[in-house]
């Protein structure tokens, strides 16, 4: 089959790859029907994410048509239209049971490296690096979903595969921040990043009530989509003053909730990218956390700031000084689908959460390299490229 | 001077100032890892694992299937099975009693043995098999080199601690 790989920094090829196989008895085979770049991906296909080799498939956000299924899946047969969590779960470990899929016990294959790194291992995840199980990815004609009846959902007949595929990450992850973040009724939410996920943090935000939401970017066109398509106010922080302005709109108090979801590559402005850069090459610091920074500074007392954005190392000028002293919660998450995609299929079905726009371009996966160039570079008012197999 | 030479003074300033930070960070990150940790315990193996499964301690009696991962260890451990706080399942202890516990190897090797072990007796008693990686792990002939994978994927190339098979 044909697959879009990872054949270096940078670099991305389409390749024939063997076809995916029913291994274990819980295993689905999907044909892939649409697949989505995420940003998450660009911090894979720059490098900054150890233990991925060249020849790799990528893609993790997805929905497709089941073809086989193995011995032991109940719920879906040949021919279904599925949704599936970019996250791997069993279903059945104490993390599962806690609703914190992303932290599956049992799927993660390749579980030393995270341990190294992090401590403990998160669940597996489709297209990424071998920290996260090194699962195929979805860039692909087929893939292999584990654990089916718990990372597959079946799509209602009334929402259609364009919409459905974000609820794969986008969608989840942005309600994890936005319901772990302890979003509730009335309240200023400030959401750093206006990507899909950010901008899917935001309409979470509102449905879950929020009184008043914030998005923060420097492109005019994604602020414009999020004003448009959410009704969110904006703010770009290469004219504006971020702090300043939250504090103004929130009337002195600060957001009640702070959601990043930006990650690694944080844009900054002079002279931090410098700083931040040299720091990075003496190994000093892996990741950019620019826009952490300016959460918890920006944070009301008490106040709880997510980190949506995706992290790999440490981070340096980390401010532990406004944590403590301002009372805040600062919380973190990979997304944890099986929780919510029920919900929020019929939260679709119902209109109430609406993603096609976040679709700029929809191309042929033969196009995959020219789709990540145009979803890296933001040309051509991209905010995701779908790509259909 | 010029207001640009005095630009440029500040610049330098700032840069210099700001080299001369990222190196005291350095040597000062360097000291923390000389001196992090119990210093009689650095790079020892443990000699106890302990997993916490969430089943019943009556579905890991001595010759349940889940424990047969353990197995192959044979008298080089002794495996404890008890119930977890509050009703979370069982903790399965494993204490490794002689130097060639696992594949013979001993020290940090066994002590990897013993975890992949447990992480397959977790999922043995949670799921009932051993969740398996893709086939194949990628597909490209060569090797990573110069990219700097090329050491995960030595490290990843073998399962018994926890890297692929």
């Amino acid at each position: 089959m044909k697959a879009l790989c990872w054949v270096g920094a940078d670099a991305l090829s389409l390749q024939t790859v063997p076809d995916p196989q029913l291994i274990d008895p819980e295993d689905m085979i999907v044909k892939v029907t649409r697949t989505v770049t995420c940003g998450s991906d660009l911090h894979l296909l720059a490098g900054y994410v150890p233990s991925v080799e060249r020849g790799d498939v990528i893609g993790h956000e997805f929905v497709g048509e089941v073809v086989e299924v193995g011995p032991q899946v109940r719920n879906h047969r040949p021919g279904d239209r599925v949704v599936v969590s970019s996250f791997i779960a069993c279903g059945r470990c104490w993390y599962c049971h806690q609703g914190l899929f992303s932290c599956c016990d049992n799927t993660n294959t390749c579980p030393a490296i995270a341990e190294a790194l992090w401590g403990f291992a998160p669940g597996g995840c489709f297209g990424s690096s071998r920290a996260m199980g090194g699962n195929a990815g979805s860039h692909a004609e087929f893939v292999r979903v584990p654990f089916a009846d718990v990372g597959a959902v079946r799509i209602p007949d009334g929402v259609s595969d364009e919409r459905a595929v974000f609820a794969s990450d986008a969608v989840s992850t942005g309600w994890t921040g936005a319901d772990l973040g302890g979003v509730t009724g009335g309240d200023v939410v400030a959401v750093w990043g206006a990507g899909a996920v950010g901008q899917m943090a935001a309409r979470a935000a509102e449905l879950l009530g929020a009184g008043q939401v914030i998005i923060v970017d420097r492109f005019d066109y994604r602020l414009e989509a999020a004003a448009c398509m959410l009704g969110c106010e904006t703010l770009n922080y290469d004219r504006d003053d971020v702090p300043g302005e939250l504090l103004d709109r929130s009337g002195g108090r600060g957001p009640d909730v702070c959601i990043e979801a930006v990650g690694i590559q944080a844009h900054s402005s002079w002279p931090d990218p410098v700083y931040d850069q040299v720091k990075r090459q003496l190994r000093l610091q892996g990741d950019r956390p620019t826009a952490v920074r300016e959460a918890i500074q920006s944070c009301r007392k008490g106040g709880s700031v997510f980190v949506l954005g995706g992290f790999a190392g440490v981070v340096d000028k980390f401010p532990l000084g406004a944590l403590m002293n301002k009372s805040l919660t600062v919380r973190g998450a990979q997304m944890h689908a099986p929780r919510y995609l029920p919900m929020l299929l019929e939260r679709m079905e119902r209109g109430e959460i609406v993603t096609e726009y976040l679709a700029t371009h929809t191309l042929p996966l033969d196009d995959g390299p020219y789709g990540y160039e145009l979803f890296k570079n933001k040309k051509d008012g991209c905010i995701r490229t779908v790509f259909v197999p | 001077m010029s207001q640009l030479s005095k630009v440029r003074l500040g610049v330098a300033v700032t840069m210099t100032a700001a080299a001369a930070r990222m190196a005291l960070d350095g040597v000062d990150a360097a000291r923390r890892r000389a001196t992090s940790g119990p210093p009689a315990r650095r790079g020892a193996a443990r000699d106890v694992h302990t997993l916490t499964v969430t089943v019943p301690p009556e579905q890991l009696l001595p010759g349940a299937p889940a424990l047969a991962p353990l197995d192959r260890f044979g008298d080089a451990v002794q495996v404890t099975v008890r119930p977890a706080p509050a009703d979370r399942g069982s903790q399965v202890h494993v204490r490794l009693v002689g130097p060639d516990a696992g594949d013979g190897r001993g020290g940090q090797d066994a002590a990897s043995a013993v975890r992949a072990a447990l992480r397959e007796v977790r999922a043995l008693a949670e799921i009932g098999f051993v969740p398996s990686p893709d086939r194949p792990t990628t597909t490209w002939p060569t090797t990573t080199w110069p990219t700097p994978d090329a050491p995960p994927r030595a490290t990843t190339s073998h399962r018994q601690d926890g890297g692929r098979r």
